[in-house]
């Protein structure tokens, strides 16, 4: 267990070299964990509403 | 270029582009921060506290290309009115917002135990700041103006005139007296960084990059999947009022 946290020991300045990397890794894991549950919500709600939609609209043409 | 504009193509590019971003990505993460933490060496002057600019550099760097993303696709749509361009710049603010707070947060870790403060109004620090109110300034336009075409070209405009505070991050090192240090990469004359600890420097760097690749590709599909979604509730709600 020692040598273990003497691995992540970097003397008197530890405690902000890992704050700097923990909110490094909380951001970057953040934003993409956000984005992509947004992205599944969103895929569920066009799917919902697709039925519903005329067939002869051009997918593409919808911008 | 304009052949990647038309939404289909863009999602067929995306899903073929992203796989290989996401592996270059973790990969570079991966030994990035092995090298980063545990390989490279303590600094002459800073001690163990030079190992916080593997994080900090990379994150500034990303905050400043991703404010060029945005403005790029603001004059973009503004100019070839094409909606995909402006989806693009409102996919990738809310990223650049956070790797601004990620870069002026771990900016402030590394100044505590470098220089003895958290914060000071320097040029530098300053300047980055209002580059973060710029990306939230954007965001809040977005959110607030209920018109998507009012709002896409608010919003542009607002980016547009923001790009001016990019030149001014970087050279206000040279043209003031700050606190943070010069360039020690990007600089005339070549890098001033030893190798051992430029490698996971880049490494980081090329890490970071193909996040932002990956999250803004992300996004951007994201961005066309709600405008689909509010066409067709537009179209359904049109037809019930029939």
């Amino acid at each position: 267990m020692e040598i273990i946290l003497a691995v992540f020991d970097f003397g008197k300045h530890s405690g902000f070299i890992w704050a700097a990397y923990i909110a490094a890794i909380i951001v970057l894991i953040s934003m993409w964990m956000v984005s992509n549950r947004t992205a599944k919500k969103a895929a569920l709600e066009l799917e919902s509403l697709r039925p519903a939609r005329p067939e002869h609209i051009n997918k593409d043409a919808e911008l | 270029m304009q052949r990647f504009a038309n939404p289909a193509r863009f999602n067929h590019l995306a899903d073929r582009i992203m796989p290989w971003s996401n592996a270059v990505a973790i990969i570079a993460f991966m030994l990035g921060g092995y090298y980063s933490l545990f390989d490279s060496p303590a600094d002459y002057q800073q001690s163990e506290t030079v190992r916080i600019m593997y994080v900090h550099v990379p994150a500034a760097w990303m905050s400043m290309l991703c404010y060029m993303i945005v403005a790029a696709a603001s004059f973009t749509g503004l100019v070839w009115k094409h909606p995909l361009a402006f989806l693009t710049a409102k996919a990738a603010a809310p990223i650049g917002a956070g790797l601004t707070a990620l870069a002026l947060f771990t900016g402030a870790v590394w100044g505590q135990p470098t220089w003895g403060t958290w914060w000071e109004w320097d040029a530098r620090m300053t300047s980055v700041l209002v580059l973060f109110f710029l990306y939230l300034g954007y965001m809040a336009m977005w959110e607030t103006i209920e018109d998507h075409d009012k709002a896409s070209r608010a919003s542009s405009i607002l980016a547009l005139v923001g790009v001016v505070n990019i030149p001014i991050i970087k050279f206000s090192v040279e043209w003031w007296n700050t606190v943070h240090q010069g360039a020690s990469v990007l600089r005339v004359g070549g890098p001033s960084i030893h190798e051992d600890m430029m490698l996971p420097l880049l490494l980081m760097v090329l890490a970071f990059h193909a996040y932002l690749i990956s999250l803004v590709l992300k996004r951007v599909k994201l961005e066309l999947t709600r405008r689909k979604i509010m066409v067709l509730r537009q179209s359904l709600f049109a037809r019930k009022g029939r």
